[in-house]
């Protein structure tokens, strides 16, 4: 594979591109779904090929085939350059990229069980049990479970980039999804919905570390007594503890989106949209003092994780909030070039046959130190949104919305009786400027993220710990 | 290998492997993109593809292999598993895949132009950027993609067939200034039937118009969705006659055939044979012939989309509107109301004019409680009068309220498809008497 990846370099450089980079990428995997106690389906998926970038004067061309040949190889590389040297006329801003390090290196992480090898019967018995379990829980309140889709995409990502300035990465990282959908019917109150997901750069074993009986009794008896028992949120400001699942969310949309330096230098503006942060928002005040957001791709088993982006770049832990202020944002060598930079490792590409972008990997409020009894003690009248069902933000990433599905009352300090569909509908500053305390329960979830055109949803964990907001309103304006 | 042999290998693989009703399709794509921002160029990007899908049924179960790695022994190695793995399952399901020599019409065997022109792209970006700016827009962004597609389909049921299609989309996004944006989008099968100067002006007008908004106040109004708006909507109505999401119990359709689901103004149509339509094609992906039919007829919901999988399970033919996991529809089409833009606008006391939405979420999927951002050029409409640009406001509503409400529906109809708008749709504007807007609180 060296060979062919080296060949398309040196080829794209006689060609005259001045920058050129090639990646093989493979991913293979299976997703299985079980709807309402029954399989639906298994599906198999091998997803190999070539991708080929290049700049040549300026234009930065894109090329990729699942034909491994050379001659198919050699087609796309003339393809890359000579589309890229047409639309030259057209390119306002020449592409420059940021100067970096480069080096050799693998990366590879093993899974202690292959989805190959998963004892599908088992699976599908787990399944079930888990599928059981809700039925059981919510029946117990009178609620019969309408739709119940319990789902699992696992596989590996294999990865071999060169680039015509030194990069040789190979990477392999296994990761494993669970995802679910349900929707509970009462006879007299209605329905509700609940969607989650958890995610990790492990093998199936993941499966086996997350419970999932014991996860869908817990959402099963969530959806029983939201539904039997939840009374309309009230009307007045209130104090809110917003729960880890949300508080990741938030962290993802309000904070990591608008970090993205592409998008604030408009190249997604017609799709995923712009920024409500510019250049020169570094320092800017956007919360109180105790919101810190990190962005870490090289966290040991997270969902987003990697090494080196997919321009060869290593990556770090890097702060876009720090003590309530813009700390930085994510970039890739040509952003970085840009802001006379460096890049910080954010380049990822979904696919073999997708542009590598700017990208979060795992975004995160940092935990702060105080347990979840002292977030409530002092709240006289409050609301604990403990997760979420329905979420939506504009594309300058300030005008956000979150309805949550599992929340309860607060009086006196104490969890009280549940809360039906409580929306948190505020504009990025004042939610952030709304906290003034940080739990130390930090949490993970597993998300797909959105971006690009065509769309690529990259696996990401979003997270965070309880967060307490004071005098807010629920319901919006 | 040629399409027809890798499908044929596929598909003599499967039977081996024990499956007696199978569905192997290859596809053969060339694709091309320019992605534009800040009047230029930023990418070009170019892909050759040729991919397997293979769905097959095995002791009442569904397995699917898809494909890039199309040697022999992958193919072999990757249905041996799909299969090994579905078969494992102790319930089963009665599921079989049409069978039959189908005839598909001619007229379908190759739509659009059949061959992409590399300058003729460029010559699009530079006139859809061209037309934004002339409207007075400091900024314009977009993406045209050109795709040709060959596909070869063959089945265990006797069915087998191929035709290529080549779909155009243009998307671009003007900027007057950073809150100031208007959106516009078009897809077509030919270069002929792609006018960039109609979008660019029609991003750029938006953009131009929306400048200097004033903070809405949230609350009920009466609402004119533009044709962006429409598509995006109408794309859930179609997703929620899905079959497959009727059968989940996640979709608003659940129990209402036959039955009023919208006003009666309005008619919704899945398209498959009009040639000059980007989304259609002559065979559905079980093999089936595809058919024009009618989703809702004056209110009425007269069908779901159906496989013959869900079709079986509902008791009905299928509606030969196979995907490859699940019923889809190929080219949705609302029926033209009689009412101009300026008609429409006329009949609104006090209201607002939503040209384009995005980010469409369910608290309900069941119930179709829903919200979504209402994006670019957003305007006030007061005695029948636009009143100037507003911002801020998030549609929070219910699909079957909002569908029911609609009091007129316009007849300049455009096709849309954009990052937002997977099926192809012709649509015009349309008017609905009150929907619920809300904004932020802080």
């Amino acid at each position: 594979m060296e060979d062919l990846l080296r060949m398309a370099i040196e080829l794209s450089q006689e060609l005259g591109a001045s920058y050129s980079e090639a990646r093989f990428q493979s991913d293979s995997g299976a997703t299985f779904l079980l709807k309402n106690s029954s399989l639906e389906f298994i599906d198999f998926h091998v997803l190999a090929g070539i991708a080929i970038r290049v700049v040549v004067d300026g234009s930065l061309g894109f090329s990729s085939s699942n034909n491994l040949s050379r001659a198919s190889v050699r087609s796309a590389v003339e393809s890359a350059v000579s589309f890229a040297r047409s639309t030259t006329k057209l390119v306002k801003q020449p592409v420059l990229l940021s100067n970096e390090e480069f080096s050799e290196d693998v990366v590879e992480i093993r899974p202690r069980i292959r989805f190959e090898n998963v004892e599908f019967g088992a699976a599908v018995e787990l399944f079930k049990e888990a599928d059981s379990a809700i039925i059981e829980k919510a029946g117990k309140w009178g609620v019969k479970m309408a739709s119940r889709i319990l789902r699992v995409d696992a596989g590996t990502c294999t990865k071999f980039i060169v680039n015509s300035e030194g990069a040789k990465v190979r990477s392999s990282i296994p990761r494993t999804m669970f995802s679910y959908t349900l929707i509970g019917v009462h006879p007299q109150k209605g329905s509700a919905m609940r969607q989650s997901a958890l995610g990790e750069s492990r093998g199936w074993e993941a499966i086996e570390r997350w419970d999932i009986v014991a996860l869908m009794e817990e959402e099963g008896e969530a959806m029983g007594a939201v539904l039997e028992k939840g009374i309309s949120p009230p009307k007045e400001n209130l104090d809110v503890l917003l729960g880890s699942e949300v508080v990741g969310l938030v962290c993802h949309e309000s904070t990591g989106h608008p970090s993205e330096a592409d998008r604030i230098l408009g190249r997604e503006a017609a799709q995923a949209g712009e920024s409500y942060l510019s250049a020169d928002s570094i320092g800017m005040e956007i919360g109180s003092t105790v919101i810190d957001v990190i962005d870490d791709p090289t966290i040991p088993g997270s969902y987003g994780f990697y090494i080196y982006d997919d321009e060869g770049v290593k990556a770090g832990k890097r702060y876009l909030i720090k003590e309530g202020k813009v700390a930085g944002f994510l970039h890739n060598r040509e952003t970085a070039a840009s802001f006379g930079t460096k890049s910080n490792g954010a380049s990822r590409s979904l696919y073999y046959d997708k542009e590598p972008i700017v990208r979060m990997a795992n975004t995160y409020l940092e935990a702060g130190d105080m347990s979840f009894e002292e977030l409530i003690e002092d709240i006289e009248k409050g609301v604990y949104v403990r997760n979420f069902t329905e979420w939506n933000i504009d594309d300058r990433r300030f005008n956000q919305r979150y309805t949550g599905f599992e929340a309860y009352m607060i009086e006196n300090g104490e969890l009280g009786t549940p809360v039906r569909n409580p929306t948190i509908e505020m504009t990025t500053t004042g939610l952030y400027r709304a906290v003034d305390a940080v739990g130390k329960d930090l949490r993970f979830y597993g998300a797909t993220c959105g971006k690009g055109d065509p769309m690529q949803g990259i696996p990401v964990w979003t997270g965070g710990p309880t967060i307490r907001l004071r005098n807010v309103k629920l319901g919006g304006a | 290998m040629g399409l027809s042999q890798i499908a044929e290998i596929a598909l003599r693989i499967a039977k081996r492997e024990g499956s007696n009703d199978a569905v192997s399709i290859v596809r053969r794509t060339h694709w091309r993109m320019i992605r534009f921002s800040n009047n230029g160029v930023t990418v070009s990007k170019n892909k050759r593809e040729t991919e397997l899908y293979l769905y097959a049924i095995i002791r009442g179960k569904k397995a699917f292999l898809t494909t890039t790695d199309l040697s022999k022994k992958s193919i072999e190695d990757a249905t041996g598993k799909a299969l090994g793995a579905a078969k494992v399952s102790s319930d089963r399901e009665s599921l079989s895949i049409p069978k039959g020599h189908f005839k598909y019409p001619r007229k379908l065997k190759s739509i659009g132009d059949a061959k992409l022109n590399e300058q003729k792209l460029l010559d699009i970006v530079e006139v859809a950027i061209g037309a934004a700016l002339s409207e007075g827009t400091s900024r314009v962004a977009g993406t045209l993609t050109a795709e040709r597609t060959e596909k070869f389909l063959c089945t265990t049921g006797g069915a087998e067939g191929d035709y290529a299609s080549t779909i155009y989309n243009l998307s671009v996004r003007a900027f007057a200034d950073s809150e100031a944006t208007g959106q516009f989008a078009q897809v077509a099968t030919s270069f002929s039937n792609l006018d960039a100067e109609v979008v660019g002006r029609q991003a750029g007008q938006i953009a131009k118009d929306a400048k200097n908004p004033r903070r809405a106040e949230p609350g009920k109004y009466s609402a004119l969705f533009g044709p962006m708006v429409v598509a995006n909507l109408v794309g859930e109505i179609a997703r929620s006659a899905s079959g497959s999401n009727v059968d989940a119990g996640l979709s608003f359709l659940i129990g209402k055939l036959g039955q009023s689901v919208t006003s009666c103004s309005f008619s919704l149509e899945d398209n498959p044979t009009d040639e000059k339509a980007a989304g259609s094609a002559p065979f559905d992906d079980e093999g089936m012939p595809t058919y024009r039919k009618t989703i809702i007829e004056r209110g009425i919901l007269k069908t779901y989309l159906h496989n013959s999988n869900t079709a079986s399970k509902m008791g009905t033919k299928s509606t030969a509107n196979a995907g490859l996991v699940r019923p889809r529809p190929f080219n949705l089409v609302v029926s033209a109301g009689d009412a101009s833009i300026e008609d429409l606008i006329s009949m609104v006391d006090n209201g607002v004019y939503v040209t384009n939405s995005w980010y469409l979420r369910y608290q309900d999927q069941r119930k179709g409680d829903f919200s979504t951002i209402l994006r670019d050029g957003l305007f006030k409409i007061e005695n029948g009068q636009i009143a100037g640009p507003i911002k801020g406001l998030r549609l929070s509503g219910n699909m079957l309220k909002l569908f029911g409400d609609i009091e007129a529906v316009g007849r300049e109809r455009h096709w849309i498809r954009w990052w937002e708008v997977d099926t192809p749709t012709l649509t015009p504007a349309i008017l609905v008497k009150e929907a619920n807007f809300t904004m932020p609180s802080l």
